[in-house]
């Protein structure tokens, strides 16, 4: 799930409806982004685009776990989905300069499952495809049918897709399989992959608990390489179980 | 002096009747008795944040406690709220021990019986510019036992008896709310609340006459003269509404208006045998209508989020205690027992919340801390007799309390991004009170 889904219950009428005018009333960044949000899940890019507008008129930094209301926090991404809703509206060049600034803003990767998907649309964009519903133009080649409204990702996105797919549906040894892989064409240390594979590994701990022992190790090993490449990453809260959360802080400690 | 109980009974026959002659009907009423002296209602807003924030939360109102707070701050929430508060309340024991002239001496004490209940749940449904919610709080649970004394001295007229008087009494007025929301514009939202009230009562009172004269066959042996007892129910209706504004993201204001209610239960009098059924007419019979009221209260707050991290708020609210006198019925207690003279009253009162409130985050864990301060009037109904006494006692004998300042701190935890949970404690010199609530966000 992406990072922030505070929308309480956008109708898809609501969600069809035009842009809404920027007044002096405007609301708080977050009430503009949490319909954004509820909008790029309904993949209404128009509207999208135009509350991630008013959002980014009121608060235009990028920032992680910042406070909405009362106590909640949530992740704020914003280049991430006004890069999303250009690029399935066409406008790939805009989209691209968006998703690199919000990599570069360095908060979507607290999110794995944003993070793989922008990276995908920036491989997409790269590599010169076009969402499903856009006409590819002469010389692109146009993603696969069943593969949604995301481009194609690159060859090397496959096993990680794959290997993210399989870690969902609880298929731990072919999640480790694709994330290693994976990882052997790498030839640069990736932080996601060692989360991931960390992750996989961790999820093996708690499928064999008579080898439990074994495969927290191997998760130890792989948070670790991931503290080494960033060490202020966090597991964002509510993302993942407890138990992750912990042995992910556990490998911070054992460094 | 006299010499035996026969005797103290005709005296205290002659008296009744006297007195009795002279007081005018009266109206049907909360009364004086002791049971009813430290009743107080829980008027400050639920949830353990509210309280670490000394329940200054009119116009921060942003989680589903909004539907007592202040109905307009539903529009804040951007998902369904699930709220729970668990409330641990203990009064403190209150007692007067007095020597009016002629050495007359009066004692009496209130104790209440901590109380631990689930005092407020609500869920909160918001949609893009309308909200609604549906809880149920109790503003009043409480189990108190009173005891008072009245020892004339032995050489004036009354002398050679003493009287007294052993009460209990359990309340549970719980109030069910339908709250709806909705936002005029991005900066203003408007709310309203119907609140239906259900109180549950149970009180029994045993007032007694004690002959003191040791040559006496009935020394010390405490003799009924009247008992007074409620096992009744009864519910109203009231309307809350509320107002928020967000001139500039970082300041809201908040005004709310609360409905008071009244109820109205069936007290009875009984074993009036010693006045020979003097004392249930003296009242206006049994069973009496006796009406309890919650005040009317209106208030408004100001909320300031100068950083991320920080936001600071403050209420006034003014809060219509006389409500509490209408249809108020002196004479029941032993102290005013067939007294014209008896009068009570209560100031209305305004009180004021000011909190703070930080968070910050351990890890990705939001946490918060909080401290808060408010005042609370004196809400308990006293004495103002004529020439500042009357038969049996004065003034100080129902005085007023002082207005109380209360402390308050508290934390909070967001859990797994959907669960917070906080807790507060509220230090006073009449009472401790420990909150813990828990929100859930679907």
């Amino acid at each position: 799930m992406a990072s922030l889904c505070l929308a309480a219950g956008g109708t898809p009428a609501a969600a069809q409806t035009q842009p809404t005018p920027t007044t002096p009333a405007s609301p708080p960044w977050y009430e503009a982004y949490q319909r954004a949000v509820a909008d790029a899940e309904l993949e209404n890019w128009e509207g999208v685009e135009a509350k991630i507008g008013q959002a980014l008129k009121l608060n235009s930094k990028s920032e992680r776990n910042v406070r909405t209301y009362g106590m909640w926090h949530a992740s704020y991404i914003p280049y991430y989905y006004l890069g999303m809703a250009e690029y399935h509206m066409g406008t790939t060049a805009e989209a691209l300069k968006n998703l690199e600034k919000e990599q570069a803003a360095g908060v979507v990767q607290h999110d794995p499952v944003a993070f793989l998907k922008l990276r995908k649309i920036i491989d997409a964009i790269s590599s010169g495809a076009k969402p499903a519903h856009l006409p590819a133009t002469a010389g692109q080649t146009a993603p696969p049918p069943g593969k949604g409204a995301v481009a194609t990702p690159a060859t090397k996105s496959d096993a990680l897709v794959g290997g993210l797919q399989a870690f969902f549906q609880g298929d731990y040894d072919r999640s480790i399989s694709l994330f290693q892989e994976e990882m052997k064409k790498t030839s640069a240390e990736d932080l996601t992959l060692h989360l991931y594979l960390g992750m996989a590994y961790a999820g093996k701990a708690s499928e064999q608990p008579s080898q439990k022992a074994i495969w927290r190790n191997l998760a130890i090993l792989e948070f670790q390489r991931v503290h080494a490449l960033d060490p202020a990453y966090a597991l964002a809260s509510g993302i993942f179980s407890e138990e992750m959360v912990t042995l992910f802080n556990e490998a911070q400690k054992k460094k | 002096m006299r010499n035996s109980a026969r005797l103290t009974m005709v005296r205290w026959t002659a008296f009744v009747i006297g007195v009795a002659l002279a007081v005018p009907a009266a109206a049907f009423a909360v009364t004086d008795e002791e049971v009813f002296r430290d009743f107080r209602f829980n008027l400050t807003n639920p949830g353990a944040r509210s309280l670490g924030l000394g329940g200054a939360f009119i116009a921060i109102s942003d989680d589903a406690t909004a539907s007592l707070s202040n109905p307009a701050g539903l529009m804040l929430l951007a998902k369904p709220e699930f709220f729970t508060e668990m409330r641990d309340t203990k009064a403190d024991s209150s007692s007067i021990e007095q020597s009016l002239s002629g050495g007359v001496s009066i004692a009496s004490s209130t104790d209440p019986r901590a109380v631990f209940s689930p005092s407020f749940i609500s869920y909160v449904h918001p949609w893009k510019r309308f909200a609604a919610g549906i809880s149920r709080v109790e503003l009043n649970k409480s189990t108190n036992t009173t005891r008072n004394d009245f020892a004339p001295d032995p050489n004036s007229q009354f002398g050679g008896f003493a009287l007294g008087g052993t009460g209990s009494i359990n309340t549970d007025l719980s109030v069910w709310n339908v709250t709806g929301a909705v936002k005029v514009t991005e900066k203003i939202s408007f709310g309203a609340t119907v609140a239906m009230g259900i109180l549950n009562i149970q009180s029994g009172v045993n007032n007694f006459l004690t002959d003191t004269d040791p040559n006496s066959p009935n020394f010390s042996i405490p003799q009924t003269i009247y008992t007074t007892s409620i096992n009744d129910t009864d519910t109203d209706v009231a309307f809350n509404v509320g107002v928020h504004w967000r001139p500039f993201s970082k300041i809201s204001f908040g005004a709310v208006y609360r409905g008071g209610m009244q109820f109205s239960v069936a007290e009875i009098l009984g074993n009036d045998g010693f006045f020979g059924g003097g004392f249930a007419s003296s009242v206006g019979g049994s069973p009496l209508s006796t009406s309890f009221n919650t005040p009317d209260s209106w208030g408004a707050g100001v909320s300031w989020r100068p950083l991320a991290a920080l936001t600071v708020s403050g209420d006034w609210v003014h809060i219509k205690y006389s409500d509490l006198l209408a249809g108020f019925q002196s004479g029941l207690n032993i102290l005013t027992i067939f007294d014209n003279s008896a009068n009570f009253t209560v100031d209305d009162a305004d009180e004021f919340h000011i909190g703070g409130e930080w968070v910050f985050t351990a890890g990705s864990v939001p946490w918060a801390v909080r401290g808060g301060v408010f005042s609370e009037h004196n809400n308990r109904i006293f004495a103002d007799f004529n020439g500042g006494r009357s038969s049996f006692s004065n003034n100080d004998s129902f005085p007023p309390r002082d207005t109380v300042t209360h402390y308050t701190i508290g934390s909070g935890i967001v859990v797994k991004g959907n669960f917070q949970i906080d807790a507060a404690a509220n230090f006073s010199e009449i009472s401790n009170e420990y909150v813990v609530s828990s929100i859930f966000r679907f």
